[in-house]
């Protein structure tokens, strides 16, 4: 299992689970991503990290074709994004969606199983309880009809969440799914996300807390609009690469060092 | 965000950009002012009030088709007449164009209906009558022979009734002579003879209402304008729009309507060149799922005259005209509806 | 007018198996005892407009686009002289698939417009309404202006009659209307889909510029198939305006879309029963001022979402959440003294004696008295009643309580807590076994 800047040898060996060649994403002449080369071979919880406006929700955006690419490729199993789209469940970031929608948390978690479902066709009972089902999951069960604007910011993000667990798809993708989010809340969406790598899903996880991500996640990627490193976690966050991605926050290398030391000694 | 000098170029497009702006903007300013005093300068330049610009010939500029067959029978060949509203057109809703502005500022008189009949050009003539004469001959009527559609609301319509509108033929010879003193004779004369010529054909048309049996008497149209029409010759009008074709009939009125239709029999109804039939048609509708078929009857000459060489161009012959076919499908068993293909809308016709 | 219909509404009327007959006695083979046959017609030709105006409507202001229709409506007085230009002729069926093809050409060049210049949504509608609509009386004057026969009036097109419905115009109305409520109720789930979370449905594969673009057309040929009819302000008025009062009342989108096409099918018959009893009003205006009526009620009066129902509840819960507090400035009083208090001790200004009545009206504060030789006489001392006493103390217990599960579950505390202090239920911390 290699995760490595260097694209897998061709061969015998199975397709990566997610493949980024050679991406370059730019806003007008600004680059936001250049030449990042990623592979994911195995289903695991993967952390994507890097400091603010690192390009790393453009890093989403671009797999899920939410933002065009200037160059490179994005391969989910070998397929291009518009075969493997029904097997990717994406999380987005909160702001893009309107509060006063009438719709319950409940229905919005129902939608996550519309991709199941085809054109014209209602949802079923079938699609009712596993909606209900993933509201229960993420601790929202006696919230269900409430209108989400009426939902404080936390159970609003588990709703999301909801959402894509409908979906039942193989490949996750979460945009800070933790941001805004107090703590016990966080718990409980890693609690989520943990349970999906143990059902055997890939779960890409773009993340702002450098000590929670120490604890988390299995592999990360740290990102500064350039691929700095990827691999297992211990391996991956040393001081050096952190230097290079995050010049100059010490404070902040510090207290990563030491969450990492303390994994080490306990795993 | 950390600063960076290297990256930040100062952007030489701005100064040049506000200068472009400023110079753009100090260019339409300055034509808007040249056209402006341009238009005016030109209309100046073609009239002046109180004598003619090319002897013989006076410009008269007439609102609506009525009027300027009136002016031409009156002025005869020492007129040149132009009619801002051609044929067909509905004088209540006509807004004036730029282009009529210049011809009304470019003739010699400007002679209008008047009564509010032309209801969108009040404040164009008003302005207009501070500069040349502006007659509105509706104004010069007998008030006491107007019919008020409410306080002050007089029903324009007036040349319905010919023996009225004959009165306004001395009002427009008035208004030539005094701007053509050469012509005076003449004008007085043609007057005169079209005030006679009214008043004969006022008898006849009186004459010919009558022959239809009393109880079918009733003149069912789109719009009220045959009220004086009803008045003079002894027929029931009734309107679905009311005075001005601006208003909206409601559910209340053509229930009513049909109701009217039904209770006296009535066979035909009309539709008017100038308006939709809409109206009309579902009025025919209406009294046929109560068992009493009317047909959709004439295409009447209402608010304007027919156009030239369809024998109503003329006051007398759209007039005429109307009364045929009113006589005709009114009178003693009026003819199959297949027998009339110009009365009845073509299929695929529609306002 | 009715002349150019026969052949496409008898297509019409044929394939939705309504009966054709030739005097256009019975619209569908119902006759109303006592209701005049215009008033039906134009009942059911309204009503059917109105119900699914009502519902293309809710899903324009769902997807943030109300006023798509204004600017179709608007864009089609270009196609109708248009085609007549083209054409020389006015008949129906030429006038209005110019005005769709200026209703479509108008809405394609709103999303190019939003798309290419970045412009907002509002900004962008009102380019189309001003441009479709000045290029369009430019070509009706010049088309007056120019004489040209049979091209008067162009302009009234736009405001219809609806008073003058015809069978067939009714008919056809019906049909159309049935086809696009159809196809709505078909399709909810993607046109909520991308309305709610556009990203989200292309993410997941859905095509969002289709259903957008599906959405418009429907529009399109609600507002041109209602021209003739009903005319271009009316259409859109029951557009706009039932699904913003069916808002007011429902939280749920099948709701919603339901009561729009209610609402708007309800104006329509209400301005139908008014005009048809009272001669002189037009009926097409009435029409919209009674889905004006119903909006403002609905904005006004609807019980959670309306104006007066949130004022209200907002003062008392105010006036709830100072009686509690003075309930526990009368108790603290109490126990600093000899149990009774003055209401000048516990009270200050005009909440707080407000606050002070409501005690009083529940019986939770007594007042003293003093027996003399002329009997009983109150004297200006007050007591907690006994119900007074126990609902002063059960309060401050309920209270203390959340403060200490602010203290050990803040997080789950914030989601529960509640200002009429329901029992606290959160659980102590695993491990420890102390009471609450």
């Amino acid at each position: 299992m290699t995760d490595s800047a260097t694209p897998s040898a061709a061969g015998d060996r199975p397709e990566p689970l997610v493949e980024f060649h050679d991406v370059t994403v730019a806003y007008g002449r600004r680059p936001v991503l250049w030449n990042v080369d990623l592979v994911i071979d195995a289903p695991c919880l993967f952390g994507i990290i890097g400091p603010n406006g690192a390009g790393k929700s453009t890093l989403l955006k671009a797999a899920i074709g939410l933002v065009p690419l200037v160059g490179g490729t994005v391969r989910f199993a070998g397929e291009p994004l518009a075969r493997a789209r029904h097997t990717i469940g994406y999380v987005p970031q909160r702001e893009s969606v309107d509060w006063d929608f009438p719709v319950s948390a409940f229905d919005v978690v129902l939608m996550g199983t519309y991709g199941r479902l085809g054109w014209f066709r209602r949802p079923g009972p079938a699609e009712r309880a596993s909606a209900r089902d993933c509201l229960a999951r993420v601790g929202l069960a006696d919230v269900a009809d409430r209108q989400i604007g009426r939902l404080s910011g936390g159970q609003q993000q588990r709703v999301f969440l909801a959402r894509a667990l409908a979906q039942e798809a193989a490949i996750y993708l979460l945009d800070e799914p933790m941001a805004g989010v107090d703590a016990r809340s966080q718990e409980q969406i890693f609690d989520v996300l943990a349970s999906l790598r143990a059902a055997g899903r890939l779960v890409v996880v773009v993340h702002h807390d450098l000590r929670t991500a120490a604890e988390w996640f299995d592999r990360v990627a740290l990102i500064d609009m350039r691929l700095v490193a990827a691999g297992p976690t211990a391996t991956v966050l040393t001081p050096d690469n952190l230097r290079r991605t995050y010049s100059g926050q010490v404070e902040l290398l510090r207290e990563v060092g030491l969450a990492v030391a303390e994994r080490g000694r306990t795993s | 965000m950390i600063f960076e000098p290297s990256k930040c170029e100062p952007d030489p497009g701005v100064p040049a950009r506000r200068r472009l702006i400023r110079h753009a903007v100090g260019a339409s300013l300055l034509a808007l002012a040249i056209g402006g005093g341009c238009g005016r300068t030109g209309g100046d330049r073609t009239a002046s009030p109180g004598g003619t610009t090319r002897p013989g010939v006076v410009r008269v500029v007439a609102t609506t088709t009525v009027v300027a067959d009136l002016v031409r029978q009156v002025g005869q060949d020492r007129v040149e007449v132009d009619c801002l509203m051609a044929p067909g057109i509905d004088p209540h809703s006509y807004k004036a164009t730029p282009r009529d502005a210049d011809r009304l500022a470019a003739a010699d008189l400007v002679v209008a209906s008047g009564l509010h009949l032309e209801g969108r050009l009040a404040d164009l003539l008003e302005r207009l009558g501070r500069q040349r004469p502006v007659v509105s001959v509706g104004d010069f009527l007998p008030r006491d022979r107007l019919l008020f559609g409410g306080p002050e609301i007089a029903d324009p319509h007036v040349w319905f009734d010919v023996s009225l509108w004959a009165l306004a033929a001395p009002v427009v010879a008035d208004a030539l002579a005094r701007l053509d003193p050469a012509g005076a004779a003449a004008y007085d004369a043609a007057g005169r003879a079209v005030a006679a010529r009214l008043t004969r054909l006022h008898a006849d048309l009186a004459e010919r209402i009558a022959s239809i049996p009393g109880e079918r008497r009733v003149l069912v149209t789109a719009h009220d304008a045959f009220r004086y029409f009803g008045r003079a010759y002894g027929i029931e009008v009734v309107g679905v729009q009311g005075l001005s074709t601006e208003s909206e009939a409601g559910l209340g009125d053509i229930n009513r309507l049909v109701e009217l239709l039904v209770a006296r029999r009535i066979p035909a109804v009309f539709v008017e060149t100038s308006v939709s039939d809409r109206s009309v048609a579902a009025l025919v509708e209406g009294a046929a799922a109560r068992g009493h078929a009317v047909t959709l009857r004439g295409r009447l000459y209402s608010d304007s005259l027919g156009a030239p060489g369809s024998g109503a161009d003329t006051l007398e012959g759209a007039i005429e005209t109307n009364v045929a076919a009113i006589v005709a499908a009114l009178g003693d068993d009026p003819a199959p509806s297949g027998a009339e293909p110009s009365a009845r809308a073509a299929p695929g016709d529609t306002r | 007018m009715s002349g150019g219909l026969p052949c496409s509404a008898a297509l019409v009327a044929a394939a939705s198996g309504l009966s054709v007959s030739p005097t256009g006695s019975s619209l569908i083979g119902l006759a109303v005892p006592g209701v005049p046959y215009n008033t039906l017609v134009v009942a059911c030709g309204v009503a059917a407009v109105g119900c699914a105006a009502g519902v293309v409507g809710s899903l324009a202001l769902l997807r943030k686009r109300p006023l798509v229709g204004d600017a179709a409506a608007h864009a089609t007085l270009a196609g109708v002289a248009g085609a007549f230009l083209l054409t020389g002729r006015r008949d129906l069926v030429s006038l209005l698939t110019g005005a769709l093809v200026a209703a479509l050409v108008g809405l394609g060049a709103l999303v190019l417009v939003r798309r290419v210049t970045r412009t907002r949504d509002d900004a962008a509608t009102a380019i189309v309404i001003g441009g479709g609509f000045g290029l369009g009386i430019a070509l009706v004057s010049g088309i007056t202006a120019r004489g040209i026969p049979g091209g008067g009036g162009l302009e009234h097109f736009l405001l219809g009659h609806a008073a003058a419905l015809t069978a067939d115009d009714a008919r056809l109305l019906m049909a159309v209307s049935a086809a696009a409520i159809a196809l709505v109720v078909l399709a909810l789930k993607e046109f909520t889909l991308v309305a709610f979370d556009a990203s989200f449905a292309a993410a997941t594969g859905w095509p969002t510029v289709l259903l957008d673009q599906a959405l418009v057309t429907l529009v399109a040929v609600m507002v041109v198939v209602g021209l003739p009819a009903a005319g271009a302000v009316l259409v859109t008025a029951l557009i706009v305006i039932p699904p913003v009062a069916a808002r007011q009342w429902t939280d749920r989108v099948g709701n919603f879309v339901a009561l729009a096409g209610g609402c708007g099918a309800a104006a329509a018959l209400a301005g139908v029963i008014v005009t048809s009893a009272r001669p002189g009003l037009p009926t097409g205006p009435v029409i919209v001022l009674a889905a004006a009526c119903f909006c403002l009620v609905s904005v006004v009066a609807s019980p959670r979402r309306g104006w007066l129902g949130r004022t209200l509840r907002a003062a008392a819960e105010r006036r709830a959440w100072a009686a509690g507090l003075l309930l526990d400035t009368c108790l603290r009083a109490a126990e600093r003294g000899d149990g009774t208090f003055t209401v000048a001790d516990v009270t200050d200004g005009r909440t707080a004696r407000t606050a002070w009545r409501m005690l009083e009206h529940e019986g939770l504060v007594e007042r003293l008295h003093e027996h003399t030789a002329e009997g009983r006489v109150p004297r200006d001392a007050w007591r907690l009643s006994g119900r007074g006493l126990d609902r002063a103390r059960e309060r401050r217990r309920r209270a203390a309580d959340w403060a200490a599960a602010f203290d050990r579950a803040p997080a789950a505390a914030r989601e529960r807590f509640s200002l009429d202090l329901p029992e606290c239920a959160i659980a102590t911390d695993a491990g420890a076994t102390r009471a609450t």
